[in-house]
């Protein structure tokens, strides 16, 4: 099968762990972005052109889920991961620290451009009670999932793949 | 060769986001893009459902099996609870009929109570700003966007903001995005103000744009006022729990506590007739 259409399956499966279970028990009242980290570990994995690719697809998913075709999602994600998808050839694929590390400033840019991008939040939020109480707590939550999709996902698709990029 | 290709990729790719951050500031709506929009969520959402049921199902089924003493005893409390309330239902009858008659007597216009449509929550919101609930009734359910949504102890829940074939987002109020009018219940104050969503707060809205003098004190129950035309006067928001100064004293704002449980809403009323 196809590896793309694998990973767009598996952004299906995200969203769908998103909305019944990750968006409703959220410890600490911390939520995470599953289609984020999922979008962030293809790109490492996979490279920008996927990434990109991976990146939009989520992003319209995310959006359809909030009532918009083509929102703040579909925007920050595609470029997000492009750019997240230079760090694959730069990097030992077999070094699980990648991913949590990549994550993490990933979602520390994306809750930030999306507060940006908003017209509600961007003059209405206390930034400083916002990062320390929101940002930073959900962006350590996305890094240690991210840890374990990226454990899966080297497993299934580069099990023996220990060298540098493609 | 190879960099004249990246080059020409990435220029596509610039172009792109360009045109579709233009769409999204812009605010533009192109026809085509709401049938692939629509195509794509009616596609997803029965999944969703099903997905959501058969999660629910099973927690709730191991939930029964490993508190049965809980539920037996839960069942006897709430078998007496029944009869009770049969007994006052009864009696409550009469008024009933007593107050008909009053009216009829009166000449008082009927009051007649709204058209509610029950649905379960299948789902939550998964964006970290945005607070919405996915529920599984849709345009063949009758629902149409901006309808009012209620639990079932009455209070306000939020708006119907986005209308799939078989299920829709629901808006939650304390969303930051969520603004409605609310009013002082009590009859000697009727004070009105702006009641707003806060970000990560789903027990507390706050009230602003309320009058320096007006008369507002912590406890006063707040409902919505109906001046908007988009919700029904009189549903229960929530109950003040603190009064402070704003606009340097030119206002006041209220904290709100909210009457819904909104972290843990399973089923809603969706309020069809108004």
């Amino acid at each position: 099968m196809n590896r793309n259409f694998i990973f767009v399956l598996t952004l299906i499966i995200g969203l769908v762990l998103q909305v019944i279970f990750f968006s409703v028990y959220t410890p600490w009242g911390i939520k995470p972005d599953l289609l984020l980290v999922l979008i962030v570990v293809t790109s490492i994995l996979e490279g920008p052109k996927t990434g990109l690719l991976i990146g939009i697809i989520g992003g319209l998913l995310q959006d359809i889920f909030l009532g918009n075709f083509i929102s703040i999602n579909t925007i920050i994600k595609g470029p997000l991961a492009f750019i997240s998808g230079f760090l694959e050839g730069h990097f030992y694929k077999g070094n699980y620290l990648l991913a949590p590390v990549a994550t993490f400033f990933a979602s520390i840019v994306y809750y930030l451009l999306a507060i940006i991008l908003s017209e509600e939040l961007i003059f209405s939020i206390n930034y400083w009670v916002t990062i320390r109480s929101v940002i930073l707590p959900s962006a350590l939550y996305n890094a240690v999932l991210s840890i374990i999709i990226y454990i899966i996902f080297y497993k299934t698709f580069y099990d023996g793949e220990n060298y540098y990029g493609r | 060769m190879r960099n004249k290709g990246r080059i020409i990729f990435i220029s596509i790719i610039v172009a792109l986001l360009l045109i579709v951050g233009a769409l999204y500031f812009f605010n533009i709506n192109i026809p085509y893009f709401q049938y692939i929009e629509r195509g794509i969520y009616n596609l997803l959402s029965p999944i969703i459902e099903f997905f959501s049921d058969l999660y629910y199902n099973t927690v709730y089924y191991w939930q029964g099996v490993l508190n049965v003493d809980e539920v037996m005893e839960k069942n006897k409390s709430l078998e007496r609870q029944i009869a009770t309330l049969k007994l006052e239902n009864l009696r409550l009858e009469s008024y009933k009929r007593e107050n008909k008659r009053l009216r009829d007597l009166l000449s008082f216009k009927n009051h007649i109570p709204f058209e509610t449509l029950g649905a379960t929550v299948i789902g939550f919101s998964p964006s970290l700003w945005e607070n919405k609930v996915i529920i599984n009734r849709g345009s063949n359910d009758g629902i149409r966007k901006q309808m009012p949504v209620i639990s079932y102890n009455g209070s306000l829940v939020g708006r119907i903001d986005y209308v799939g074939s078989s299920s829709s987002q629901i808006s939650l109020i304390h969303d930051p995005e969520f603004t409605v009018g609310g009013i002082v219940q009590r009859t000697d104050s009727r004070t009105i103000g702006i009641v707003n969503g806060q970000l990560n707060n789903d027990q507390i809205n706050i009230m602003d744009k309320i009058s320096w003098d007006a008369d507002i004190q912590t406890g006063d129950i707040i409902v919505t006022s109906g001046f908007s035309n988009n919700y029904p006067k009189g549903l229960p928001i929530g109950e003040v729990e603190e009064i402070n100064s704003d606009n340097y004293g030119l206002s006041q704002s209220a904290k709100i506590k909210l009457f819904s449980s909104l972290k843990t809403i399973e089923e809603v009323l969706v309020i069809t007739d108004f």
